[in-house]
Formats: C-alpha cells, sequence, structure tokens
C-alpha cells in the first residue's frame, strides 16, 4: 500500500513538474518513447515570461511595501546576492535565461521503473538556436573539470554526453536539444529519435492519439499534461483490478460536488489536462473520455445536467458569484450508501429525525427531494441596503437558492412552510437577545406575489448589527422558487427569472457552473476595510501594516476579469474547465 | 505632604498604580517631569496618536458590527495598553467594577460599549454625575431588571444594589429604604434603546427613606444617598482599593472620605491629594497590592510585547478570572487576596513562560530591559525595590548561572526567573 501511494505522488509530482515543447505536428512527444505514465509539455512559455516580465502586476508587487520589507529582509538580501552570483555566471538576467533555456519547447515524461521503485523519467529541452546549447556546454565544461570525477563527460555520434559517477542522472546536449534522464537507456532512447534513427514514439500511443483529438489543442497551447493508466495498472499486480480512487467518500458535501468526477477520474483510461495563456487570459482544463453511461447508476446520479440553457440563470445585477449544481436529488439520496462511508451514514438518520418535527408524516427523499429537479441555483450579490437607512457595521452580501420544481404548487407550499417556520423561530430568537422581530409581508413585484420579512421599525444609523443585512424573502416564478436573504435580491431574481433566456432553449451539457466576479469581491471587502484591518490588528499587526496589505489585495481583485468554473457531461466526456483573466 | 524624593522608584510606583504595567521609558519621563507635571498629564486628557485613533475606531467599528464581546474586549484591552490617557482608562475598569455589569445578561454589545464610554466620560469627573447617568444606562437598565420594577409590583434590584454597592455599603440603609427607594424608581424602563420614564408605571405616592419623607423620584433617592456621610466613605474604601492598598485602616478612609466631602465628590482633586501625599509612597504601601490578572498580564506586555494576539489575550485572562465585561456578579470582582489562588497562580506561570519563550501570545522586544544586567535594576523594574535578603541572594545566583553571550536570550531566562517569584505578584 505505501509503495502504491509512492507511485501516485511520483506520478503527480510528475504532473505538477510539467514543462516541455510541442506543436501537434512538431510535439516533443515525437522524440520520446511511448510507454509513459504522464507526460507534460510546454509550448512558447517565452511569450508568457516575456509578458509577466513586463507586467504592471509584477511592477507593483516587487513595489509593494510588503515585498521591499522581504527583500530588504535577511532572506530578501540571500536571494538578492545568489540571484547576482547566478546572473553573472549565465552573463544574462534570470528572465532572459528563462526564456532562452525554457521558452521553446520543453517536455517532461514519467515512465514505470526499469529498475528498482523509483520511477524513469526524462526531461526534453528544444532550444530556439544551438547557440543555447553551445553556451550551457561551455558553461558546463569548467565546473565538470573540477568536479573530481563526479560528474563525466564524453563526446560520442555528435552528442556530449555526461553522466554523474553513480549513474544517477545522464545528460546530453545534441544540436539544439537538451536531455536529462535518471536512465541511460532511456536518454539513448531520446536520443535515437532526435537523430530520426528511431520513429516510433510517445505520440503514436493510443492514449497520445485519442487525447490530442477529443482536445481539439490549438497552437495557443502552453501546456499539456496526459495521463495513461495502462502502464500503471501492471504495476500493481495482485492488485491490478484495485481502482486508483475510492468509489465511497467520507464526507457527504465532498461527495456531493467532487464524488462524480472522482469516479470518472478512476474509470478514465487515460486523461488529458491543458493549460492555455493569452494575453488577457488563461483557459485551464482536463478531460477524460467517460460518458455518463460508463459509469455506475449511483455516481450517475451524481453527473445530471441542466435539460435547457434556459436553466442557467443569467446573472443579477451586482452579483458577486453564482453556482448551479445539478444532481439527481432523489436518486443521489436513495442511492447514498453506495457513494458514501458507511460511519457518516447515521448522520442521515439524525437529520430525518429532525426533520420530521417540521415535517411530521413525512418522508425528507419521496415527499421533498422528488420536487426537485436536476439544477439548484445558488447566488450571491452586493446589497445596497432599500430596507434600511444606512448601513450594517458589517456589509454581508445577500444569498439566494433557485430551485427548479417537479410540481410548482406542491413544492411552493412545501419550502413556503419551510420559509414560514424559520422566520417564526428567528423571530423567537430575535425577542430572546432583545433584536427587531420580523414582520411577515405579502406584496407584489412583475404581479409575482412574494413574502417578505420586514422589520418592526425602519432600521436607522450607520455601523448597523450584522442582522440587518438579511430580509428574507421568497417567491415562485414559473417552476422556480426563490428563497433569498433579501428582498432586493429576490426582485432581481423575479426580473431574470422573467426574461427570456438569451441563448434560446438550448439543451445544455452543464453538470456544474460556478463564476466569482473579483471585482464585486473587492467592493464588499472594501465595505468592510475596517473590519478586516481589525482582524489583523488583533493579530498583532499594526493598523499601517494591516491597510497596506489589505490595499494590495483590493489591486489585485481589481485586475482579475470573472472567475468561471464549469463541468460539461456527455455521452462521449467529462471536462472540467476553469478560465479567467486579468485586466 | 508632598514626598522629599520623587526618582525612579517613586514614579514607577506611581505608575504601577495609576497604568496597566510600566515601560521604563515612562519612567524616565515621569522623573524628568516630576511629580506635580505628571499627576497634572495623567489626570488631564492627552492627545491620542494618529495610529491609535485609527487602530481604536477600526476596533471599535468591528464590535458594533460583529455584535461579539470578543471584539469588545479586544478593544478595551488595546485601550489599556497604548492610550495617551492610561488613568482614564484604569479608572474607567474601575468603575466597570464598582458599577460591574455583565453583558452575559445584557446581551448587547452596543449597550456594553455605551456604558463603558459613561465610565470613561465620567472617570474623574464628578461622582453623582456619573451615579446619575449609570442610573439611566440601558445596559444597567436591563442588569437590575428596570422594566420589571411597576408600581404595583416595585422590583428592589436596582435600589438594593444602589444603597449596598454604589453608595452606601451593608449597614448604612433599612430594608423599608430599599422597598421605599424601589418605588421611587419604578417606571424607569427602557424604551427604544433608551431610558423611558413611564410615568403610569411609576409610584408617585410619597415615600420615606432615611427618615425624610415626600413624593421622591429616582434621581432625588440618587441625591439623598450622595448626602450620607457613609457615602463619602463608601467611595472612599473603592478608591483606597483600587489605587493605594488591597486593606485600607481607618485612618485611610476617614481622611479619603473627608477629601471626598471636600471636593464634593470631584475625582480627579481627590487622586491628585492621594498621589501627591508622601503615605502613598511610604514603604508599607509599597508591593502592597496583589496584581490583577490585568495588571499582570498587561504588565508584561506593555514593556515587552509587540505584535500581539489579542485573542489569546482575552482567553488568559477569562482564565486568570478577571473577564472584562463579564464580571463574575453584581458585587463585581473581589479582588485582592482573591486574584490569587493555587491554580490561578500555576496559570499566571504559565502564561508568563508561553509569553517569554514562545511567539504564540506576542513577540518578546527585550530592548526596554536591556540594563536588566545589573540585579539592582532588575529589583528596581520588576520588584519596584530592594527584596528581602534571601530573595536578593537568589537573583544574584541567578545572574551567575545566566550570563550569556546571547543578552536577549540572557535576558528572557532572568525575566522567566523574575516574573516566578512570589514578589512579583505584588505591586
Amino acid at each position: 500500500m505505501r509503495q502504491r501511494m509512492g507511485w501516485r505522488c511520483l506520478i503527480w509530482c510528475g504532473v505538477c513538474l510539467a514543462t516541455t515543447a510541442i506543436h501537434a505536428e512538431e510535439s516533443l512527444t515525437k522524440v520520446v518513447p511511448a510507454g509513459a505514465i504522464v507526460s507534460a509539455e510546454i509550448t512558447d512559455a517565452a511569450a508568457t515570461i516575456s509578458r509577466l516580465k513586463t507586467s504592471e502586476a509584477l511592477r507593483q508587487a516587487t513595489s509593494s511595501p510588503v515585498y521591499r520589507t522581504w527583500a530588504n529582509s535577511s532572506n530578501g538580501r540571500k536571494f538578492r546576492g545568489g540571484r547576482a552570483l547566478l546572473e553573472g555566471q549565465l552573463g544574462m538576467n534570470l528572465w532572459d535565461a528563462a526564456e532562452r533555456l525554457i521558452g521553446q519547447q520543453v517536455l517532461v515524461a514519467v515512465y514505470p521503473p526499469s529498475a528498482g521503485n523509483q520511477p524513469d523519467g526524462v526531461l526534453v529541452i528544444r532550444f530556439e538556436t544551438m547557440e543555447t546549447a553551445a553556451l550551457i556546454r561551455e558553461k558546463l565544461s569548467p565546473w565538470i573539470e573540477i568536479s573530481d570525477g563526479a560528474i563525466q563527460a564524453d563526446e560520442r555520434d555528435g552528442s556530449w554526453l555526461v553522466q554523474s559517477a553513480d549513474n544517477k542522472a545522464f545528460g546530453a546536449l545534441r544540436e539544439q536539444w537538451l536531455v536529462i534522464s535518471n536512465r541511460e537507456s532511456l536518454r539513448t532512447a531520446v536520443l535515437d529519435r532526435v537523430s530520426k534513427t528511431v520513429t516510433e514514439s510517445l505520440a503514436d500511443s493510443p492514449a497520445w492519439k485519442h487525447q490530442t483529438a477529443l482536445a481539439n489543442t490549438t497552437s495557443e497551447s502552453r501546456l499539456q499534461v496526459i495521463w495513461d493508466s495502462a502502464p500503471v495498472r501492471p504495476l500493481l499486480g495482485a492488485e491490478s483490478e484495485a481502482r486508483l480512487l475510492p468509489a465511497k467518500l467520507d464526507n457527504p458535501l465532498a461527495s456531493l460536488l467532487l464524488g462524480g468526477l472522482i469516479e470518472v477520474a478512476a474509470k478514465a483510461p487515460e486523461m488529458q489536462g491543458a493549460l492555455t495563456i493569452h494575453e488577457s487570459g488563461f483557459v485551464a482544463s482536463v478531460l477524460a473520455p467517460v460518458g455518463k453511461a460508463e459509469i455506475d447508476p449511483a455516481h450517475q446520479t451524481l453527473l445530471a445536467t441542466a435539460p435547457s440553457t434556459s436553466d442557467l440563470i443569467t446573472p443579477v445585477p451586482r452579483q458577486l458569484a453564482s453556482i448551479v449544481l445539478c444532481r439527481d436529488w432523489a436518486d443521489w439520496y436513495r442511492q447514498r450508501e453506495a457513494l458514501l462511508e458507511s460511519p457518516v451514514l447515521p448522520e442521515f438518520d439524525k437529520f430525518e429525525t429532525g426533520l420530521s418535527n417540521l415535517l411530521p408524516g413525512k418522508d425528507f427523499c419521496e415527499d421533498v427531494l422528488t420536487l426537485l429537479n436536476a439544477p439548484i441555483t445558488l447566488v450571491a450579490a452586493e446589497q445596497t441596503y432599500p430596507h434600511l437607512d444606512g448601513r450594517p457595521g458589517m456589509q454581508l452580501p445577500a444569498f439566494a437558492v433557485v430551485v427548479d420544481l417537479t410540481n410548482a404548487d406542491r413544492g411552493a407550499d412545501l419550502f413556503q412552510l419551510f420559509f414560514q417556520t424559520l422566520g417564526t423561530i428567528v423571530n423567537i430568537e430575535a425577542g430572546k437577545s432583545g433584536r427587531q422581530p420580523w414582520v411577515m409581508h405579502s406584496a407584489a413585484y412583475q404581479d409575482i406575489p412574494i413574502t417578505y420579512a420586514k422589520y418592526l421599525d425602519r432600521p436607522q444609523g450607520e455601523d448597523l448589527p450584522v442582522v440587518f443585512n438579511f430580509q428574507p424573502a421568497s417567491a415562485l416564478v414559473g417552476q422556480k422558487y426563490v428563497a433569498a436573504t433579501s428582498l432586493e435580491l429576490c426582485h432581481d431574481l423575479i426580473d431574470v427569472l422573467q426574461r427570456p433566456a438569451s441563448g434560446g432553449n438550448e439543451p445544455t451539457t452543464k453538470n456544474f457552473a460556478m463564476t466569482v466576479d473579483p471585482v464585486v469581491a473587492m467592493r464588499l471587502l472594501q465595505a468592510n476595510k475596517a473590519l478586516l484591518a481589525a482582524r489583523s490588528i488583533q493579530e498583532g499587526k499594526t493598523s499601517e501594516q494591516a491597510d497596506n496589505e489589505l490595499s494590495i489585495l483590493f489591486e489585485a481583485l481589481q485586475a482579475l476579469q470573472p472567475l468561471l468554473l464549469t463541468t460539461d457531461v456527455t455521452g462521449q466526456h467529462v471536462e472540467l474547465r476553469l478560465q479567467g483573466g486579468w485586466k | 505632604m508632598k514626598p522629599s524624593t520623587f526618582g525612579p522608584a517613586e514614579a514607577f510606583h506611581l505608575l504601577k498604580r495609576v497604568q496597566f504595567g510600566v515601560h521604563p521609558a515612562e519612567v524616565d519621563l515621569a522623573v524628568r517631569e516630576g511629580l506635580d507635571n505628571t499627576l497634572e498629564r495623567l489626570l488631564s486628557q492627552q492627545p491620542e496618536s494618529a495610529e491609535f485613533q485609527s487602530t481604536d475606531q477600526a476596533l471599535r467599528t468591528t464590535a458594533l458590527a460583529t455584535g461579539n464581546i470578543q471584539d469588545l474586549k479586544i478593544w478595551w484591552l488595546v485601550r489599556m495598553l497604548t492610550s495617551a490617557n492610561p488613568l482614564r482608562e484604569k479608572l474607567a475598569l474601575g468603575w466597570h467594577n464598582h458599577f460591574a455589569t455583565s453583558h452575559a445578561k445584557v446581551q448587547s454589545v452596543p449597550f456594553m460599549l455605551a456604558q463603558n464610554e459613561l465610565f470613561r466620560t465620567h472617570a474623574w469627573g464628578e461622582f453623582p454625575a456619573l451615579l446619575h447617568a449609570v442610573a439611566r444606562d440601558p445596559a444597567m437598565l436591563i442588569w437590575l431588571d428596570g422594566n420589571a420594577n411597576r408600581k404595583r409590583h416595585p422590583n428592589e434590584n436596582f435600589a438594593r444594589e444602589v444603597m449596598e454597592l454604589f453608595t452606601l455599603g451593608i449597614g448604612h440603609y433599612s430594608e423599608h429604604d430599599i422597598q421605599e427607594a424601589a418605588r421611587a424608581f419604578s417606571g424607569w424602563h427602557l424604551r427604544d434603546k433608551a431610558f423611558w420614564f413611564n410615568a403610569t408605571q411609576h409610584d408617585a405616592t410619597p415615600k420615606t427613606i432615611f427618615g425624610h419623607t415626600g413624593n421622591y423620584i429616582g434621581s432625588e433617592v440618587l441625591d439623598l444617598c450622595l448626602a450620607q456621610p457613609a457615602c463619602a466613605q463608601f467611595l472612599a474604601g473603592r478608591l483606597l482599593r483600587t489605587f493605594v492598598t488591597d486593606r485600607p485602616t481607618q485612618s485611610q478612609l476617614a481622611t479619603t472620605s473627608q477629601l471626598i466631602t471636600q471636593h464634593r465628590y470631584h475625582i480627579a482633586p481627590v487622586l491628585r491629594t492621594i498621589f501627591r501625599d508622601e503615605e502613598f509612597f511610604a514603604a508599607p504601601q509599597r508591593q502592597a497590592m496583589i496584581k490583577s490578572p490585568l495588571d499582570y498580564v498587561l504588565g508584561l506586555l506593555r514593556p515587552l510585547g509587540e505584535q500581539i494576539h489579542w485573542r489569546r489575550v482575552t482567553t488568559v485572562l477569562a482564565n486568570l478570572g478577571q473577564d472584562l465585561f463579564e464580571p463574575p456578579s453584581v458585587k463585581g470582582w473581589e479582588g485582592g487576596r482573591h486574584w490569587i489562588q493555587s491554580t490561578s497562580l500555576i496559570l499566571r506561570w504559565n502564561f508568563a513562560t508561553e509569553f517569554l519563550t514562545s511567539q504564540q501570545i506576542a513577540k518578546v522586544n527585550t530592548e526596554a530591559f536591556s540594563s536588566l544586567s545589573e540585579v539592582a535594576d532588575a529589583e528596581l523594574w520588576c520588584l519596584g525595590g530592594t527584596p528581602e535578603p534571601q530573595v536578593h541572594a537568589a537573583l544574584q545566583q541567578e545572574w551567575q548561572n545566566t550570563t550569556s553571550a546571547d543578552s536577549s536570550h540572557a535576558t528572557i531566562q532572568r525575566l522567566q526567573f523574575l516574573v516566578a517569584l512570589p514578589e512579583y505578584q505584588l505591586m
């Protein structure tokens, strides 16, 4: 078991360390042998390095008080000294060195071990020109001379070969190529392909061909990672049928959110990751060629999709974040024993017992969850507090949940019962602690009846208690039941839900979608700046330090574009995608 | 009569009593200024620094916004340690103890804050004004059940505490006085977060209190209490136990109560006279009070602490028995010998050790104690002067054992030894 864990770690490290060069037609996978468990390649990193070097963000970071403090510290001075030594040795600054050394094409591949337990690995770099290889040789030669035999160099078949005396590291420079491996045979295999004496390569393996076809790789790709489970399974011996990832989780929330993806990853024969960096943004994706039908029924409940684009709610004004979560809710609940470890199952029984006080004689799964269609939408938005003459001292976003009902009348009554019961409980607690009680009101907005809580007296003043962030409201809009912590957000959601969907009523493949707007987040944090500063002061910082740190955070958030995380499920594959950007 | 000298030892003694902890630089300043100027500075409002104001505002806003009493505790602790008006903070704590009100029942951070501001505003002002303000304070009205005091069912809680704990003390009033006073306070209610005289619930019939009869209302009862000779003596006891001694003598009580009467309950001149008196600096008064948890904890943090983790400090203080805004009863903290028990003494040592040897509570800066290389300095800064011969000998031995090239390390070792001494629990 320990050995297997070690393997997983090594493979993961291989994925994380990924760096290499490739275009679909010039991929460096053509110069490494087939059979890799993981291969990762980066193309045209020079553009990104150059952009980073001249970026405003880097300028701001290096001129920030935090960086200046660090730069003047003992560690900062050591770093600067080390950097100066290195740059002196290379004869260029580190940015230029990075551009020249890893700026074109870089590939790392990890293979099953040919001996012992350590996996074989190879790093291949193709420089833009042969001069870079010559420069490296020139800089390394004196060190080899004074290594007293610890490193040996040799000239053979047009390649300059180096290896450590303990035979643990092998390197080669040939024309514009650099090869480093922990196995001599692997180095030789790469050099054979570089010199075209051998043509079969990783690029010919089924996993590579399959994945590149699925991924629709374009010339903009910067990083591409391929994971192939075929070479790993024989290594597990008797455990070859064993799963690499667990089928059951011990955390219900983690199971609900990630259980489907984990199962897909466990079943996938191969997976591909890609990271594309543009001038003003990035797209990262992980794709598994496993269709929903290939997964067991219990996990299929976690891979439901929104029926149509009209189920994906368009953003409300001042939206901070939204989450659309699609699940077969009732089936998921029924099959929880197949999805969760047994120690957590009694918690569901406790939950149902507690719920029976609210819904005597009803079953949570059959009478509540069956009322829900797949998508549940959670929305968070900044508030303008029209219900207050003033502002709370701690300004929270308003939250809302939108559920799609199978039976609107029945579902609305049931959820309204929850809403009213909750309001009553909160009122009793408010009375105990001397807070203002709520009065439940009804009103129509855009011809939609709304039930909402109104404070007995209109709250007035600045720095009002945190409780005044809340003014719960609920409404039924068509088949959708809306429950919000503020009347304002409830109004906004009614506006959005009554508007015709911009994308029509097309079928979708969305299983999950989350958006976060950093600028709205920044505005909310700014509104709570005093509180955030106070938290830092309580932890021992001065108010000036706290203000400086917050200013850096605000600037960073201001410079970001909205973040989008999605999961798409089709009959052929499952894809997780993260998109973001900067200004 | 003024003391003949006001050197470092005297300055150290004065500052230990009027603020929470002493930084050596503050002793130097006091010696340079002299006793009168130091007292003038301590008893007049000093401008606060910009850093203090921004910190104070941020912490105050946070406490109100979150409604979390822990945040309010931190706000006050930071004031106690960093305000340019430390005596005002010490007096605010004194009045918090005198008019002990607990958030455990009030359950409102804004009310507790407002009451605290009241104590600060009237800190060294006229006691009658403070008493009248407290009687109408929302936190106090909740704490002593003002709204339950109705003319047909008078509630005696506030009337009893006014006489027993706020003005006269046991033995200077009768049960009948309390019953009659309760009727006078009937209808003193809380409405819309403010004091409200509910005329329909006020008993307007005649009452007889301390032998006087009239249609008294609550404020007149307070004036009747203030007019009792026992009131000045009771207040004298409170001031002496806060600043001078855990066990005031009859002579001290008589002298101070005379002062209070002479100054018509104006606290500033009374304190000025006490602190200028030779007796305040006399040997029997030095190291004569047991440090409260606040004096002990902030006493270490003031000269040595940087980047303080205040949440840890509030927990330590609660464990040591002085949980701000949550006194144990209407009597407040008993103080004196009650501060030290077998468990609390161990907790004090644990706190000091953790503070000095880890970075968990604060970063330790020993710069202010660089002069601890000399035993005599250590005795002055930490023990207020030369201790008993056997303690002095033990210190000398420890100093020889802790000679180190790393002066900061040696200072911390020596401080660990010093704060573990029973004498360090005194001030």
